[in-house]
């Protein structure tokens, strides 16, 4: 048993389980750590043979400085055995949609390396989110690239709209090639064999609190499963020395400043309990990570984050 | 970097800008200055983007304070006022399309198109551009001193200062005209004949949607046409002599990097870097007291003293692994940046999100508040 009241269990069988899936969509607010979990999915994957794809969103170098890459592009990179990124470009994007609409690279390029067409383009609303989602999922259905694909997509704010996306082209747009793809995207994202979302959040009560709207909201709008909500940042708070600590000990500077750590992982601890409590309705499985003091920031630690990852919550039987 | 362990900013600015890569708290510090700009009295307004709903809550706009988004939220401060208001992108575009269309019913055709309404949603730049507008808005409005913007999530400073002026190309297409007046045909006139854009443009967005599209363009562009020619363009609001940087970091090696990266490019786009918050430091650990110093502790707890021990030489030891992370970011940041004022900001878990917490916090990164 640990502080937030219940037995506690390797990650593992998540794991095994979203290596089943083909697209594996991550998000959570900015600054939770939703790359990290991308990127340590991305490894988890691989490591159990699958040949795996992370596509971020995101327009920072992240997701390859914490693999080992200088940098990140709209290629595919090889960074792990079986585990590439890649930077999702939305005009990159399009331009491929276009060859296949188009049957052509090179009319494609000649299309939209246009710069009039190139700005009617960004001016349609919406086609960005499409563009990048349909990139995603094309590499997860169709390409036959990859066996799986972890999309690291929006922040959550902005994730309901994107997703959203082939479902608003149902319903607004006259039948055509759209449509068919629409309808095709929006099956695959209700297929709960083979779609999954992981929902990112830090050791809040609050925060996590929207993070359980969220899910809901992702299966009622748009029919997508949360296979998991990983709380991220869980310091740890059993900390040696704090009962035996006499004022006047030589360890006592060093032993308070454990504790004052420690009374931040208990501090978190209560926040979890408090939310579990309250989230009677919310069915997820719930991961938590551990605070990685060194900033999560390498395969190594990724690696180790992963392994010390622990479910504390299993969905109760619905009555 | 100076040694500066306090946040000067001149008395000229009348708009702080607080940037920096995602995730690093920016939201709490712009608060924060706001709330201590307030607290010396200056009328103050702080404008945010999407916070924690605590630190919403403790602004005054929390959804149970019955404040819609796009609201001006009002909280007391010792006695003192601080305006907050939670930006919403198509309040701010609906403010220009009214105030800037040739007519009222132009305006009313426009608030209603549903190219309009998608588009002030999704189109990339369309936050930045409302935030920038926005700010632009209240700072002229002559009711404020101080104007603070919690700056949208961009992964660099060049995503957040190119918008506006992308978001102006959009609208000022040519395309837009030709296909306007005359849809297919606009498009032979252009060169792009031959039905093969066409064919893509309209798989995308069905029959009639060209013409539709250049309509709502052409219309468009010459609302923020008239915008910028009454109010001046957005993009001098950011050089602007009234308008301070203030670059907000976390203490972690990516973000570092990453902040260094924005501030070259602030400092090559003539923006005023007023200083760098560098946030969630974390101080040093007492040095380990030695192995038996701490088993005479560990001995009076009674249990396996081994065990314990080895537990807490770990956790001192990732303790000071962390506080050397932070001292590496605050050296690279003032080797990099020596005269530009660093102040370091603790960690704290959560971060700050009550009125008292921010005003803390406030009156320690900036205790003039002038």
């Amino acid at each position: 048993m640990d502080a937030a009241g219940s037995a506690t269990r390797s990650a593992r069988p998540v794991f095994d389980a979203l290596a089943s899936r083909r697209f594996v969509v991550v998000s959570g607010k900015g600054g939770v750590g939703r790359t990290t979990v991308a990127a340590m999915c991305g490894l988890e994957l691989a490591a159990r043979g699958a040949k795996v794809l992370v596509a971020t969103t995101g327009h920072d170098d992240r997701l390859g400085w914490m693999l080992g890459s200088a940098t990140l592009t709209d290629k595919p990179l090889r960074v792990a055995e079986g585990l590439f990124v890649q930077r999702l470009f939305a005009p990159t994007c399009i331009r491929e949609y276009g060859a296949l609409v188009l049957r052509s690279a090179r009319v494609s390029s000649l299309v939209f390396d246009n710069r009039i067409v190139a700005r009617l383009m960004r001016a349609i609303p919406g086609l960005d989110d499409f563009s990048l989602l349909g990139k995603a999922w094309h590499e997860a259905f169709r390409g036959g690239d990859y066996d799986v694909v972890v999309f690291d997509g929006p922040a959550t704010g902005h994730l309901l709209y994107t997703l959203g996306v082939p479902r608003a082209i149902l319903s607004t747009i006259a039948p055509g090639p759209l449509v068919r793809e629409a309808e095709l995207m929006q099956r695959h994202l209700e297929d709960t064999e083979r779609t999954a979302a992981v929902l990112v959040g830090l050791p809040e009560r609050w925060p996590l609190t929207e993070l359980d709207e969220l899910g809901v909201a992702l299966r009622q709008q748009v029919g997508l499963p949360v296979a998991a909500v990983v709380v991220n940042g869980l310091w740890p708070h059993a900390c040696p020395g704090q009962q035996g600590l006499h004022a006047g000990d030589a360890a006592a500077a060093a032993l308070q400043r454990l504790a004052d750590a420690a009374a931040v992982g208990a501090r978190q601890r209560q926040e979890l309990a408090a939310w579990r409590a309250a989230s009677g309705a919310s069915r997820s499985t719930v991961v938590t990570l551990p605070w990685r003091f060194d900033g999560a920031g390498s395969i190594a630690a990724l690696r180790s984050l992963a392994e010390h990852g622990v479910v504390v919550d299993q969905p109760e039987v619905a009555t | 970097m100076t040694a500066d362990a306090t946040l000067q900013i001149p008395a000229t600015r009348r708009v702080a800008l607080v940037v920096g890569p995602g995730g690093v708290g920016k939201t709490t510090v712009a608060a924060a200055l706001a709330v201590r700009a307030a607290a010396v009295g200056r009328r103050t307004i702080v404008v945010t983007i999407d916070p924690s709903r605590r630190l919403a809550q403790a602004l005054g706009l929390g959804p149970s304070s019955g404040h819609a988004p796009g609201d001006v939220a009002r909280v007391e401060i010792d006695g003192a006022r601080l305006d907050a208001l939670l930006l919403d992108t198509q309040r701010t575009f609906d403010t220009i399309v009214r105030e800037h269309s040739p007519n009222k019913a132009a305006a009313e055709a426009m608030l209603v198109n549903p190219i309009y309404r998608a588009m002030v949603r999704s189109l990339g730049g369309a936050l930045e551009y409302a935030a920038t507008a926005q700010v632009h808005m209240l700072a002229s409005s002559g009711q404020y001193d101080l104007v603070v913007l919690d700056t949208p999530p961009t992964a660099n400073a060049i995503d957040f200062l190119e918008a506006p002026s992308q978001i102006a190309e959009v609208a000022s297409n040519p395309a837009a005209k030709f296909l306007a007046q005359s849809g297919r045909l606009g498009m032979r006139f252009l060169g792009l004949g031959s039905g093969l854009v066409l064919k893509v443009l309209e798989s995308v967005g069905g029959g009639a949607f060209v013409g539709d599209l250049g309509r709502f363009l052409a219309d468009f562009g010459a609302v923020l046409t008239e915008f910028q020619r009454r109010a001046g363009a957005l993009a001098d609001v950011l050089t602007s002599p009234s308008t301070g940087v203030v670059l907000t970091t976390a203490a972690t090696e990516f973000s570092v990097r990453e902040a260094l990266a924005f501030l070259v490019v602030l400092v090559e786009r003539k923006l005023r870097v007023d200083g760098v918050i560098l946030n969630r430091v974390d101080g040093e650990v007492p040095p380990w007291p030695g192995d038996d110093a701490v088993r005479e502790v560990l001995a009076r707890e009674g249990g396996d003293v081994e065990a314990a021990l080895a537990q807490a030489r770990a956790l001192h030891h990732d303790l000071g692994h962390q506080a050397a992370t932070a001292r590496a970011a605050e050296q690279a940041l003032r080797e990099r940046w020596p005269r530009t004022p660093l102040v370091l900001v603790p960690r704290m878990v959560p971060p700050p999100s009550s009125l008292a917490e921010l005003r803390a916090m406030g009156a320690s990164i900036w205790p003039t508040g002038a």
